[in-house]
């Protein structure tokens, strides 16, 4: 007999009344094992420590901790080639600027992460509040990495001016591309949280949101020492 | 006896020359651009196995300790 017709009589055999009523379905795995999220593929207490998206999330940022790797991996074969670095006659990088601008960023880390604390508490504002300051930070970071590089090409430091301007804004174009789409993301869920969709049950989407978010600020520092102080 | 390829081999690399423990792609005298750069790139890998297994490790035993304490009692 097939499932289907088996589960039809059986449904028919409940609804005469000669079979006695199914069990209730069994509630899925919860409780706090890891973040405390009660959603649906949450970790499970005594179970996997991570919920589906943020295995999900780990496993994209150990893809992208890769291929930044391979990024500088590239250019350590030219940094430490053994010829002068910068070359002669190139524009020199604005370190001073930049280390303010990395002060910014790495400040967007510290109120994304108070963002998460106030989720974790149910403060729905305060949450909304940090996560419109990260975004501005964020936002701010790019606009002077944006105001530097038009100097810089002004300057004439271009990509095809040489390996010096090419490994230049390869490695740190990437890592603004990445920022960018940290900040349209950020955008995203901060209209969601100003919308009601999170709580202290259901916060998943400000996790992954900041794991994200932590990724971009701490790629940053390593992108800053390699390129610009080495 | 059992261990003894083994120390037949610790015997052949303390013996070899030393152009012959040279990394097979940069060697001894290779441009130290190269050598820095595969140094870095062969261990990624297992910084980043290595970090995430940390956050294994770290979400589990959060998970395990009862609500209101920290990590670290």
């Amino acid at each position: 007999m097939s499932p289907i017709l088996a589960e039809k009589r059986e449904r028919k055999a409940r609804e005469e009344g000669n079979l006695p009523p199914s069990p209730p379905p069994e509630e899925p795995p919860g409780g706090d094992g890891g973040d405390g999220s009660q959603e649906p593929h949450s970790p499970a207490a005594g179970g996997f420590p991570l919920g589906n998206a943020q295995l999900a999330m780990v496993v994209f940022i150990a893809a992208e901790l890769m291929f930044f790797a391979g990024l500088i991996g590239a250019f350590l074969v030219f940094r430490f080639s053994g010829k002068p670095w910068p070359p002669p006659f190139q524009p020199r990088l604005p370190v001073g600027v930049t280390a303010v601008n990395t002060l910014f960023l790495l400040a967007s880390s510290y109120t994304m992460a108070r963002a998460q604390g106030a989720l974790r508490g149910g403060d729905t504002a305060r949450l909304a509040r940090f996560l419109t300051l990260t975004g501005a930070l964020g936002t701010l970071f790019l606009a002077v990495q944006g105001y530097e590089w038009v100097r810089l090409l002004s300057f004439g430091l271009t990509a095809s001016s040489g390996v010096y301007g090419s490994t230049f804004y390869t490695i740190i174009g990437t890592h603004g591309f990445h920022v960018l789409c940290g900040v349209t993301w950020l955008i995203v869920v901060l209209v969601r949280a100003r919308m009601g969709r999170y709580s202290a049950a259901h916060r998943t989407g400000v996790i992954i949101c900041g794991m994200y978010w932590h990724l971009v600020v701490g790629l940053w520092p390593v992108l800053f020492f390699l390129v610009y102080l080495l | 006896m059992k261990s003894a390829p083994y120390l037949l081999a610790a015997a052949s690399l303390l013996a070899a020359p030393p152009s012959a423990l040279a990394c097979g792609v940069c060697g001894l005298d290779g441009d130290p651009g190269f050598v820095w750069s595969i140094a870095f790139l062969m261990s990624m890998p297992f910084a980043v196995a290595g970090a995430i297994g940390g956050v294994f490790l770290y979400s589990s035993r959060r998970g395990r300790r009862p609500a209101g304490t920290t990590f670290l009692r």
